[in-house]
């Protein structure tokens, strides 16, 4: 077990340095000049002299990097091209925002979604499992703006408004939202947005576990525990969700990639002051510390969340506990 | 030699095993749109799309920035869809779908719009699908330490989500149509590189290939006339995966307002500027948004068909 | 003694593309308890889709149609699938081929076993744990407690398999259907499988059916035995009496070409059943073998043979069974001349091999190497599968390799075919020492040295046509222009027995025995020296390995080409080889000629695998030398004598401290061991 962690772990750190390279090199070394885009209508030749010895711009590329890297890894994120402020709390306040929406969406997601997915696979090709494959097509092809924006126009501002049983009031932008508020307090901001990211995310995560399912079934001591004589539910909930659950622990540190992405244009819907927001706003604007801070954040939380599934898949499978010792 | 020691009889080979013939081909797919009536309509829808891709100019009646009302001189500014359903069919029909608050008609906007779709999303898989099985093949394929840094590097482009890397790159390379397309094959090419490595580290320890390799075939053989043929099914599963979510991508981008400028007839930039209109003329969101759902839905269920096809054959 | 299982006039059906196709019909069996009844047959005929319908256990696309299953005197076909529950694993259980696959890799033995005592007694945890510990006792798992806690993944494939029949033993089950649960493992463990199933079946007075294509094992194991042919019963009879007097032309045949021990190609060729069984729901209206039996008369392609009762308690379906019976009609094949192999003369060493070592060294990724770095452990394990070999072959002449698995038989088929490279060592061919791997190796080498692979299944390009595929070699390595290459490849087909038709032909059309004789008629394209061929008929039937190994017999002496012909069957290799070589954990451990293979003096682990070949005939009584214990880990080798670990004839702590010498018995027979030739020679007379 300690020689597998360690793995996973070495692995974690690998990647990571290689992601934080390919970030660096793509927002730093691809565009012609940073300081170009930063002093944009400003720029005057002394300007922009005094920009890249700022900047470290004259500096060999692999001592750029490794000062920007142990810079990130101190919290000093830089400071924006637009505002000048430094990154880092801005940063930190929207991905505070951005992990509230996303804690959300998984706790009502993966319990449903992992719901749907095992009574479809159980029932491969019948009534259930074609209308519940189909929904759940249906719902990954909807692209999320179309989701949100049908959330927004038909729901909220059209049947929604008639509704007096909801327990909080929808609203269907989250201009007024607070980071102060307590989550209970900022539920009618997050509800429409969460429910748009979890339609995507449920049809994701339901078609992975379906077909966990329908493989585990074929299992040959799936035959063996029936012709034991178990009962239908024992041999299901024993022998083959044991298996088929395994994979969705991996699936929901994968998801939570899937969900950036997705929330990325969900807060853009809904107007949500989150880290996918501030992301499209630093594009728009050439934001380039922005980006590279958003980004690396993120990618962090990707990676540290499929370290920690790794583990987690390692403790549960006797195969990798035992085997690596 | 007698003729009773060694096979003298020889049979009619059994249908189902006739897969590599014309003949079987045809027959197999009478039989899987029996099976699969999803996948037919899916891939029906995407022939309808790729039919208005291709002779766009053709078919819709307007140019995509067309002024409708200073046209036609009608006072009012905005025309509701006519006949959304059978516009084929009227001749007299001016505007199915009718016009936005510019008075453009939406019908020959969304028509343009499907070769902007293709053009990028199309064009975008098709280059990621050939950079991406040419890496996969060679790194699958001399394995150690190429493999190795390649596939290194592969995995942790593939850790950061899509769209994220897009807006990252977009970002550095600027807000262009064609900077969609080099992310789009930045974005897709790790992932069909990793689909073609898999197999073909499992098919290079097949005899037939260690065959070829015992009789001093060079690589670019063996991997081309040898393997790349078995590749090909896992490929084509691949590509149309990759093309329903590139159309994604490419939509989700427009709507994000990157990537295209008004009026280009992009569906997820048409979406977002519709969006503001929907109090006044809820018809151009509808339809411009129904369009893109359609397209995605189709071309998904086109490809979990392929994918069970190809499965069921292997 | 009254019947446990009686099946009357079963049919059974799958549905294929929409129509429902006969898998079986008309199958009828009687089990009693204590009783092993065998269902031999090929694969496709039906035999193991019988054992899943008498445990009601069909794949979803399977129907029972037609008949009754009565166990005790209750109609199983009419019970739902809530009435089986009850007797799944109670009263009746059915052991899988795959041990392996069969058990639940999250969960551990303990536990797998225990669960079925849950379902079916009212016994508490400490009785259900006592009984347990009590079956895996009975099925001679060692430290059984240990076991208990154990995950089947920590299991050898023969601990597995005990760990299944444990399951079916712990509660005392009427009724044991076997699917071939010996097939996925070696032959020394197959051998103390079946002493375990004869031994508990005995003991607890079980009825069993046993489905095997094996007709040895049928032999030393079964009392009844039923003969399956494309779904349908071809001869039902005790096993005396079968092996003893055969009745049906599909049995004669069967029983006719499977090499017995001791039996060489200078001595006749095997027999063989041309052609291949008819598909699925293909049945013509007529006998079924009429297409490939030799002695069918008009009457066999018209009218269907119904199953006649010839003496109590036997049973066959032909036509023509009464002259087969009376003697009248011989069912036996005519060779011409020229298939008869003359005894070669011996000839100087075509390759050498001298002191070939492969280690491999276990795959570290990058990953590996900094966690290692981190760890301070910086050993690289080595996976030891060959351990300094020396071997030579003759010009013309057969060696045959013979080892179970893991031996490192086919890695060294690699080595010397230079897919693999080699840790250390010479191959020197034609006096010539050869390079490495194959990419570095000259045109010519390559021209000489062809292999032919175990699986036929991807030993040829699903995408190219049999053409393709043999007039490739004759373009690049024998240089032929394309159109002589054309009329070559025709001739090679030919020489395998396939006509020219074939060269459009894709694999995908092809029988496993053809797709073998197109990948031998490929190797033989660039006309070789030497012909590597590593395990080329274990895949195949019963009925096409015959003709597979006379085609290679043939070629050889037309072309005079040298073979290294790897396997795991004894019997096979006497078969075909002048020269074999025993090998065990990357050693070899015995030389000499195939003849004096079986005969005393040999080595303890030659002796182990002569006594463990299931011979296909009930009077023959092996003598029973078994192996203890499980293959050490070639990672981690044994000192002294590789084999002391498992040998029968261990003589004291020499063969744990020293390497054992050759001994040569004076007739260039060579045997590594710490026993001298005489005392082996005394040991092993004294029993037999």
């Amino acid at each position: 077990m300690g020689r597998f962690l360690l793995r996973r772990f070495t692995f974690f750190i690998i990647t990571m340095f290689i992601t934080s390279i390919i970030i660096f090199g793509l927002t730093w070394f691809l565009p012609a000049d940073p300081c170009q885009i930063k002093l944009q209508r400003d720029a005057t030749e002394a300007r922009l002299e005094t920009c890249r010895d700022d900047l470290g711009l004259n500096e060999p590329p692999a001592a750029q990097y490794v000062s920007w890297a142990l810079d990130f890894i101190q919290g000093d994120w830089g400071e924006s091209f637009f505002t000048n402020e430094p990154v880092y709390d801005d940063v930190i306040q929207r991905l505070n925002n951005s992990a509230r929406l996303g804690f959300v969406v998984l706790v009502i997601t993966v319990p449903f979604a992992v719901f749907f997915g095992v009574i479809a696979g159980l029932n491969e090709n019948g009534i259930l499992d074609v209308s519940i494959s189909v929904t759940t097509l249906a719902l990954v092809s909807l692209p999320e703006f179309v989701t949100g924006i049908f959330l927004v126009e038909t729901v909220a501002q059209g049947w929604a408004k008639d509704w007096t049983w909801l327990p909080w009031e929808l609203r269907s932008t989250a201009s007024a939202f607070d980071p102060e508020m307590s989550l209970y307090e900022s539920l009618p901001f997050i509800t429409l947005p969460a429910l748009a990211a979890t339609l995507v995310l449920l049809g994701y995560i339901a078609r992975l576990t379906r077909a966990g399912v329908i493989e585990e079934l074929k299992r040959d001591y799936v035959r063996t525990a029936e012709l034991k004589g178990l009962p239908y539910w024992q041999v299901v909930i024993k022998h083959v969700l044991r298996n088929a659950l395994l994979p969705t622990v991996t699936v929901i540190a994968i998801s939570i990639g899937w969900l950036m992405s997705g929330l990325v244009v969900i807060e853009w819907v809904f107007n949500y002051p989150g880290l996918g927001r501030f992301l499209v706003d630093a594009v728009q604007q050439n934001d380039l510390p922005r980006i590279q801070a958003i980004s690396m954040i993120s990618v962090s939380i990707i990676l540290f969340a499929n370290f920690l599934a790794d583990l987690l898949y390692g403790i549960l499978n006797p195969r990798i506990r035992l085997g690596d010792e | 030699m007698t003729t009773n020691t060694q096979s003298g009889v020889r049979q009619v080979p059994d249908s189902r095993e006739n897969l590599y013939r014309i003949g079987g081909i045809l027959r197999r797919l009478f039989y899987s749109v029996i099976r699969a009536p999803l996948t037919t309509l899916g891939t029906l829808i995407f022939a309808m799309f790729l039919i208005f891709a291709l002779f766009s100019g053709q078919i819709a009646p307007y140019e995509y920035d067309d002024d409708q009302i200073s046209r036609r001189g009608d006072l009012q500014r905005l025309q509701e869809p006519e006949c959304p359903l059978t516009f084929l069919f009227e001749t007299d029909c001016k505007n199915p779908f009718g016009t936005d608050l510019a008075g453009s008609d939406v019908f020959s906007r969304i028509i343009h719009g499907s070769r902007e779709v293709f053009r990028l999303a199309g064009f975008g898989t098709l280059v990621a699908v050939i950079v991406g099985s040419t890496v996969g093949m060679l790194i699958g394929y001399y394995g150690g330490l190429l493999d190795e840094v390649v596939g290194r590097l592969l995995d942790s482009l593939m850790s950061i989500p899509v769209l994220l890397l897009a807006l990252v790159l977009i970002g550095a390379l600027g807000e262009n149509s064609n900077n969609i397309l080099v992310v789009l094959i930045i974005v897709y090419s790790p992932i069909v590189a990793r689909v073609v490595r898999s197999n073909v580290l499992e098919i290079r320890t097949h005899g037939f290939v260690e065959a070829a390799k015992l009789r001093g075939e060079w690589p670019g053989y063996i991997l081309f006339r040898e393997i790349l043929p078995s590749v090909i099914p896992a490929l084509v599963v691949e590509a149309s995966l990759r093309f329903s979510y590139a159309i994604f991508l490419v939509a989700s981008l427009g709507f994000l307002g990157l990537g295209a400028d008004p009026p280009t007839p992009n569906w997820g930039l048409m979406v977002s500027e519709y969006r503001d209109d929907f109090g006044l003329a809820p018809w151009t969101l509808n339809y411009s948004a129904g369009t893109i759902s359609l397209l995605v839905i189709s071309v998904n269920l086109m490809s979990d068909g392929i994918k069970r096809i190809v499965q069921r054959s292997s | 003694m009254a019947d446990i299982l009686e099946v009357r006039d079963l049919d059974i059906d799958y549905r294929i593309d929409y129509r429902w196709r006969r898998a079986v019909s008309e199958f009828s069996l009687n089990v009693q308890s204590n009783q092993i009844y065998g269902i031999v047959g090929e694969s496709g005929s039906g035999k193991s889709t019988v054992i899943q319908a008498i445990i009601r256990y069909l794949s979803k696309n399977g129907r029972i149609s037609g008949g009754e299953i009565l166990f005790n005197a209750e109609d199983l076909t009419r019970k739902s699938r809530r009435q089986m529950q009850k007797l799944w694993g109670n009263t009746m259980f059915m052991v899988p081929q795959n041990p392996f696959s069969s058990l639940n890799p999250s969960i551990r033995i303990g536990e797998q076993i225990a669960e079925i005592l849950r379902v079916h007694t009212n016994l508490s945890r400490h009785e259900i744990s006592q009984r347990v510990l009590k079956v895996l006792n009975q099925v001679r798992l060692p430290d059984p407690e240990k076991i208990m806690r154990r995950y089947p993944h920590e299991l050898s494939g023969g601990q597995q398999q005990r760990v299944v029949l444990a399951m079916g033993f712990v509660t005392s089950p009427q009724l044991l259907l076997l699917d071939e649960p010996t097939t996925s493992l070696d032959v020394t463990t197959e051998a103390v499988i079946l002493d375990l199933v004869r031994d508990l079946i005995e003991e607890m007075d079980t009825g069993a059916v046993y489905v095997t294509h094996n007709l040895g094992v049928v032999a030393q194991l079964c009392e009844r035995v039923t003969v399956m042919y494309a779904g349908e019963i071809m001869e039902d009879s005790s096993v005396q009496e079968l092996y003893a007097k055969p009745l049906h032309p599909y049995t004669i045949g069967l029983l006719a070409s499977i090499p017995r021990f001791g039996q060489t190609k200078y001595d006749a060729p095997l027999h063989t059943i041309p052609g291949r069984p008819p598909g699925l729901g293909n049945h013509p209206l007529a006998c079924v073998f009429a297409d490939r039996c030799p002695v069918a008369i008009d009457i066999c392609r018209t009218e269907k043979p119904s199953l006649e009762t010839v003496l109590v308690n036997r049973r066959v379906r032909c036509h023509r069974w009464q002259e087969i019976a009376s003697g009248e009609l011989v069912v036996e094949q005519e060779y011409s001349s020229d298939l008869a192999i003359t005894r070669r003369e011996e000839t100087e060493n075509l390759l050498t091999i001298q002191n070939l070592t492969k280690h491999f060294n276990v795959r570290r990724d990058f990953v590996d190497v900094v966690t290692q770095f981190f760890d301070g452990d910086s050993t690289v394990e080595k996976i030891k599968a060959v351990n300094g070999v020396n071997l030579s072959i003759q010009r013309g002449h057969t060696l045959g390799l013979v080892g179970e698995s893991g031996s490192g038989k086919t890695t060294l088929a690699r080595v010397i075919i230079g897919l693999t490279n080699r840790t250390s060592g010479k191959i020197i061919l034609k006096g010539v020492e050869i390079r490495d791997r194959v990419g570095t190796r000259r045109k010519e080498t390559l021209k000489q040295l062809q292999m032919v692979f175990q699986n036929p299944q991807d030993s040829l390009n699903p995408y190219l046509s049999v053409g393709q595929a043999i007039k490739r070699p004759l373009l690049t390595l024998a240089g032929l222009s394309s159109s002589a290459a054309q009329q070559r490849a025709i001739n090679l087909l030919e020489a395998v027995s396939l006509d020219a038709s074939y060269m459009s032909r894709y694999p995908g059309e092809l029988s496993g025995g053809e797709k073998q004789r197109v990948a031998i008629a490929r190797a033989f394209a660039s006309n070789p020296e030497l012909i590597i061929a590593d395990e080329p008929v274990s895949s195949l039937d019963v009925s096409v390995r015959s003709a597979v190994l006379n085609l290679l017999a043939h070629l050889q002496s037309e072309f005079d080409t040298a073979y290294l012909f790897i396997s795991h069957d004894l019997a096979d290799v006497t078969y075909l080889a002048d020269f074999v070589a025993v090998m065990y954990l990357g050693e070899i451990f015995e030389v000499g000629y195939a003849a004096d293979m079986g005969v005393a003096p040999m080595h303890p682990y030659t002796e182990a695998l002569v006594s463990a070949i299931p011979v296909p005939d009930p009077r023959y009584e092996a003598d029973e030398i078994r192996l203890r214990g499980d293959l050490p880990s070639p990672r981690n080798l044994p000192t002294g004598c590789l084999f002391h670990t498992r040998c029968p004839r261990k003589i004291g702590d020499i063969c744990e401290q020293e390497r054992p010498p050759w001994r040569d018995d004076g007739d260039d027979h060579f045997i590594k061991c710490h026993i001298p030739i005489d005392e082996l020679i005394e040991l092993q007379t004294e029993e037999a």
